[in-house]
């Protein structure tokens, strides 16, 4: 095994029994609990519905995309799961959580009744009531059956499949399929807030989750050129409702029960901000191995003005800044954060030109896409308070490698070595700083870097690496996306 | 040589590592032409190729498309997917095609380190079984990443 640093879920090598799912046995279930009316009305359509979520899910179970038992995330998303979950359709199996190695604020629920919950929405959200409030809405998505609704509608010819461009905005056909998305979110979400409700969840949940919604939004309209584009964006091709109307809609509900005394924590407040914490981290490795370094460093800066104390969120700055430049150089001398964004609405209208002031020249709040009360509480306010401590990438990288320093940061060291690749002297000083510390995990490999002899101590060898041969039959507006089975493919993958 | 698919099961964590290794070779193309050393992102990858005894690293990915007829029956999705991978390389009378994707990786501290050779879709002949075809091509898909892999730089910064 190899030794990970600031990662809280080490990857077994060996796959949970829990987590190999059949594909066969649960395409099985799924046309077995399929409901018959549908199936005698829209035979092909259900079957290609049941297949479909069984080849998902045996996928992302499998694959590694999902944490296979990380057992205290898992209780506790389970736990909420059953607390939410209406008496008509308590699930059987205790066990549908999954927690997804993904760093994106979404979560899912297959038709076969898993639930897919993204690390990054556990990181983000304020409490346990808004993370009760996203897991009420997908159950009621799957208690409802939307996607399936979706696929029928689509066979009915409702609204055309892939009715994104910009000749289907014009033609009205995207609206047919936004209007028909939007109502099935509306549903979910009534439905939602009354379970919350039935819980003892507090109502205010849902409005915080809300709210994180419409900050990412705008984070992210800050990074198109055009108004136009924010327009076709978020309004024309929308799926969801508006963030103001959903909140408009959740203040309706609370005020038709002013009597409801919710509960911002039902399972433990103490549980969920120890587990929160892992999952900041585990967000940001999510982020890291899948190349996401500049969002990696946007979102560990972001952890970090609200913990400044924790030197895995330093880590993660210095490493995502680092790789990032090494693979574009000029990386280095761009600056930090603002990469990438416009000027954003403005006294003078919207301006799209790119923003190239430093990040602390002024105090954005779209950029942080904090809440009020995260941002009123923040501990590293003080990064706008006086001279900008840096600006660009590399004045940032410089910044931290000496905080790092100051927490005696282990790994920061060799992260702090490796970066330098012009001057041998000083990149020795830093390894054997490093080497000199009793926890360094890449003690070989810092020893091989320093004596030169990285490329020597590999054998000459290769290996071959086979991925997934992925075969899909199309039949029409159907593609069909064959599951391998050890069984009966190994024959044919041994003759390969 | 490692077929991913089936080393999940029991070596997860390393098919973890190996699937990050693959992510940044297919993405280095957007990587403003830099020369890369997997041992330089990320020492955990410098770690696992010592572990497995190597210094050089290929990946190789294949898609393969059968395009039948519009079907409006539960059973031909039915049939459609209960197929093994040994029935569906077997003769058909349908359009097949196979895309195929190689990626070859060097720890060195000379010369090209990292290529990608790609074939745009090729055709399958319909009435015969086509694994021995997929296996000329993938064989041809190999060679000619080596080949590539081996050609001297034209200037020092050049990877494409």
């Amino acid at each position: 095994m190899f030794a990970q640093a600031y990662c809280p879920f080490d990857f077994p090598q060996e796959l949970p029994e829990s987590y190999q799912q059949d594909y066969s046995q649960l395409y099985q279930r799924l046309q077995t609990e399929s409901p018959a009316d549908l199936k005698k009305k829209y035979p092909r359509v259900v079957t290609y519905y049941s297949h479909y979520n069984a080849y998902f899910v045996s996928q992302n179970l499998g694959n590694g995309s999902t944490y296979p038992g990380w057992k205290a995330m898992e209780e506790y998303v389970n736990a909420i799961v059953a607390k939410v979950s209406p008496e008509v359709i308590k699930l059987e199996r205790p066990d549908t959580a999954h927690i997804r190695r993904d760093a994106n604020i979404n979560a899912s629920m297959m038709a076969s009744g898993d639930f897919f919950i993204n690390i990054g929405l556990i990181a983000r959200v304020e409490n346990e009531a808004a993370l009760a409030s996203v897991i009420a809405h997908e159950i009621a998505h799957y208690y409802k059956q939307h996607v399936l609704s979706h696929w029928i509608a689509r066979e009915e010819n409702f609204y055309h499949e892939n009715s994104y461009g910009l000749f289907d905005f014009m033609e009205g056909r995207a609206k047919d399929r936004s209007a028909f998305s939007i109502n099935k979110e509306v549903e979910a979400d009534s439905l939602a807030l009354v379970w919350m409700k039935d819980a003892g969840y507090d109502i205010k949940g849902a409005i915080s989750l809300q709210r994180l919604l419409m900050r990412e939004q705008k984070r992210r309209n800050r990074r198109y050129r055009s108004p136009l584009m924010i327009y076709y964006r978020n309004k024309a091709h929308r799926t969801h409702p508006l963030g103001n109307d959903r909140l408009k809609a959740i203040s309706r509900f609370m005020e038709r029960y002013p009597e409801h005394q919710g509960q911002a924590f039902i399972q433990s407040e103490t549980t969920f901000l120890e587990l929160q914490k892992q999952a900041r981290v585990a967000a940001l490795e999510a982020q890291m191995t899948n190349i996401s370094y500049h969002e990696c460093t946007e979102a560990a800066f972001r952890f970090h003005l609200l913990d400044p104390d924790n030197e895995a969120y330093v880590y993660y700055l210095m490493e995502s800044i680092r790789r990032l430049a090494y693979f574009k150089p000029k990386w280095w001398k761009v600056n930090f954060f603002t990469s990438g964004y416009n000027r954003g609405k403005t006294a003078g209208g919207f301006e799209n030109q790119p923003l190239e002031d430093s990040f602390f020249a002024r105090f954005d709040p779209e950029l942080l896409a904090l809440s009020v009360s995260e941002m009123r509480q923040m501990p590293g306010r003080f990064y706008w308070e006086g001279d900008p401590f840096f600006k660009t990438n590399e004045e940032a990288f410089i910044f931290f490698s000496r905080v790092a320093e100051k927490m005696n940061c282990t790994e920061c060291m060799l992260s702090n070595a490796i970066s330098i690749d012009k001057d041998p002297a000083l990149r020795k000083k830093y390894l054997k700083q490093y080497l000199g510390q009793p926890k360094a995990l890449h003690r070989e490999y810092a020893q091989a870097l320093l004596k030169g002899t990285l490329y020597k101590a590999l054998p000459v060898n290769k290996l071959l690496l086979i991925d997934d041969f992925e075969v899909v039959i199309n039949q029409g507006q159907d593609d069909i996306h064959l599951a391998i089975d050890n069984s009966k493919d190994a024959e044919s993958m041994d003759t390969l | 040589m490692l077929f991913l698919p089936l080393a999940k099961d029991t070596l997860l964590a390393d098919y973890q590592k190996f699937l990050e290794m693959y992510r940044i070779l297919s993405a280095y193309l957007s990587f403003d032409g830099k020369r890369v050393q997997l041992s330089e992102v990320d020492p955990v990858y410098w770690e696992m190729m010592k572990r497995y005894g190597v210094s050089e690293i290929e990946v190789v990915q294949c898609i393969y498309a059968e395009y039948r007829k519009k079907e409006n029956s539960a059973s031909a999705v039915e049939e459609a997917q209960s197929l093994s991978y040994g029935e569906v390389f077997g003769p058909a009378p349908n359009t097949r095609m196979l895309e195929t994707y190689v990626y070859g990786y060097r720890e060195c501290s000379v010369g090209r380190s990292v290529v990608i050779y790609y074939t745009k879709e090729q055709k399958l002949k319909s009435r015969e079984h086509c694994i021995d075809k997929i296996e000329t091509y993938l064989g041809q898909a190999l060679v000619q990443k080596e080949a590539l892999l081996n050609k001297p730089l034209l200037k020092e910064n050049e990877v494409r």
